[in-house]
């Protein structure tokens, strides 16, 4: 009997039946109020994907946005309590949404935001310093597993996004439309310290970082990419890594 | 259990666009409340802002995901997180709501109504006092806003009095939702204060509400978005006056304002509780 009126009321905020919950109404007149509840719980998930996803919302506007998120927010309510974590899987749900076909790059600026938000809650790490690889023997360094800091999130993007949604992030418009062509991008975003940074990889780069993120020593991640990629300079790509901050300090010394 | 050792003053809502300022503000007896929920991370610095500020301030720790009046019993994985952030944070205050959220594994971010039956405050009670327990803490049930009546709806000042002393817990008591109710489904304020064991209330909410009048009968919606409305500040003084001073907050969530605004709002409530802390005072 009670548990009628829970799964009544999931139907009810869900937005798939209103006429069970309104049936136990004392005042059967007042079955208009019961969208304040469909309206907040709709209305909580929308807004925590705005904030989740701002330059997505930016790149569309607020009035797109809005339908978009409460379509994932409908086959994907939240599963966990609390918001911050809300809208994994929400740049497939953009890929695949009909009316955003004309902005066929927006998945990518949601895989952007998504992996900003990843990094900017996770756990924290140490960041591996120059001074902490400086004076090591080259053999020991080629065995060396230096992964990638905890907050990395490495991302194959189909479309050159980067600049725009780096502008966006920083307060910098450029327009609705910035007409780009299609060609892949490859962009690491972690959060060193306090601020999550990003930066656009060249392919070697980004396949040497993926095989130290797979837990690969150096010497065999620089192995794997130079024979894909022979203009690579697996020296420079460290030293790169090293100064930017973004493999992890928890490595053997 | 006893109430929690909190001086009767003032705090406003934390959110993070307002850290720095909270960081340095310097009011006396300033407190912070903040959801648990938004600080469930992993990392980051947010909880290191949080850290920061509790060096300086008060926390209360204002839960909106627990449903506890749902049909299931308090998520094993979500008392964890809580009780992680209590050792963190050692909050002065924690509190959550007569209402539910959760069904299965999918969860509605809201605070959806309990039906006030016998069967439903046996579920309320058990599932407070298996919050109780995990925590190890006494717990503030704060009274909901409500826009409607259910058939079989009974007293809710009695369904919060009777969760008091079956389980031990504190109460919030909200003075815009019980303004809110006033309006929208006539609860009697003068009695619903009357049957509350005022001992038990150890916080006070003050928030803004929003009148929609696009349904005919004006309805009022606790929207946290707005400033404290003329009639919740004068049920406020009623209140202060019947049960003494409380720590109070003032509530906003959405729309947020310049922190400075906030304050302004804190320190009216704050000013209307030092008349009565001295005559508290002076009937001891
Ligand atoms: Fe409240």
């Amino acid at each position: 009997m009670s548990r009628q009126f829970y799964d009544a009321f999931a139907d009810l905020v869900s937005g798939v039946a209103s006429e069970p919950v309104a049936r136990r109404l004392e005042r059967p007149g007042q079955a208009d109020r019961l969208a304040v509840y469909r309206n907040n719980v709709a209305s909580s998930a929308i807004e925590a994907l705005r904030a989740a996803y701002p330059v997505v919302n930016a790149l569309t506007g607020p009035r797109f946005f809005s339908p978009m998120a409460k379509a994932f927010w409908r086959g994907c309510p939240p599963r966990t309590r609390g918001l911050s974590g809300y809208g994994d899987g929400f740049a497939d749900h953009v890929a695949g949404y009909q009316p955003a076909r004309m902005l066929p790059y927006l998945a990518d600026i949601a895989r952007l935001d998504r992996a900003w938000l990843e990094a900017h809650h996770a756990v924290d790490g140490p960041v591996c310093r120059p001074a902490q690889v400086a004076m090591l023997a080259p053999a020991i360094l080629a065995d060396l597993t230096p992964g990638l800091h905890p907050s990395a999130r490495l991302l194959d993007l189909s479309w050159p996004v980067h600049e725009i949604w780096q502008r966006h992030r920083s307060g910098r418009s450029i327009g609705r439309d910035p007409g780009l062509a299609a060609q892949a991008q490859s962009v690491l975003v972690w959060r060193p310290y306090d601020e999550v940074r990003s930066v656009v990889l060249d392919p070697g780069s980004a396949c040497f970082l993926a095989r130290l993120n797979d837990g690969k020593a150096l010497a065999s991640a620089s192995e794997h990419t130079l024979a894909r990629y022979p203009d690579f300079d697996p020296a420079a790509a460290f030293g790169a890594a090293l100064s930017a901050g973004y493999l992890s300090g928890a490595i053997v010394s | 259990m006893a109430l929690p050792d909190i001086p009767p003053v003032a705090g406003i809502s934390l959110k993070p666009e307002h850290f720095r300022s909270a960081l340095e503000a310097r009011a006396d007896g300033l407190w912070f409340e903040i959801h648990p929920e938004n600080y469930m991370l992993d990392g980051g610095p947010r909880l290191r802002w949080l850290d920061a500020i509790r060096e300086v301030h008060p926390l209360s720790l204002h839960g909106v995901a627990m449903s506890l009046g749902g049909p299931d019993r308090p998520d094993p994985q979500h008392l964890a997180n809580w009780a992680r952030l209590i050792e963190r944070y050692e909050p002065v205050l924690i509190s959550e709501h007569l209402a539910w959220s959760a069904l299965d594994d999918v969860w509605f971010p809201d605070l959806l109504p309990v039906p006030m039956t016998r069967s439903a405050l046996d579920r309320f009670c058990r599932n407070v006092d298996i919050m109780q327990t995990a925590l190890g803490r006494q717990v503030l049930i704060e009274n909901p806003a409500r826009y409607v009546r259910f058939e079989g709806d009974g007293d809710e000042a009695d369904f919060l009095a009777e969760t008091v002393r079956r389980t031990g817990c504190g109460l919030l008591l909200d003075v815009n939702n019980l303004y809110v109710g006033s309006r929208n489904i006539d609860l009697n304020v003068q009695d619903w204060l009357r049957r509350i064991p005022a001992d038990a209330i150890g916080e006070i909410h003050l928030a803004g509400h929003e009148v929609d009048t696009g349904l005919g009968e004006p309805l009022l919606i606790d929207t946290h978005g707005g400033p404290v409305a003329q009639p919740v500040w004068r049920l406020f003084e009623t209140v202060i006056a019947l049960i003494g001073p409380r720590p109070t907050l003032i509530e906003r969530d959405t729309d947020l304002p310049a922190f400075g605004e906030l304050i302004a709002e804190r320190d009216r409530a704050a000013r209307r509780l030092i008349p009565a802390r001295k005559s508290a005072v002076a009937h001891v």
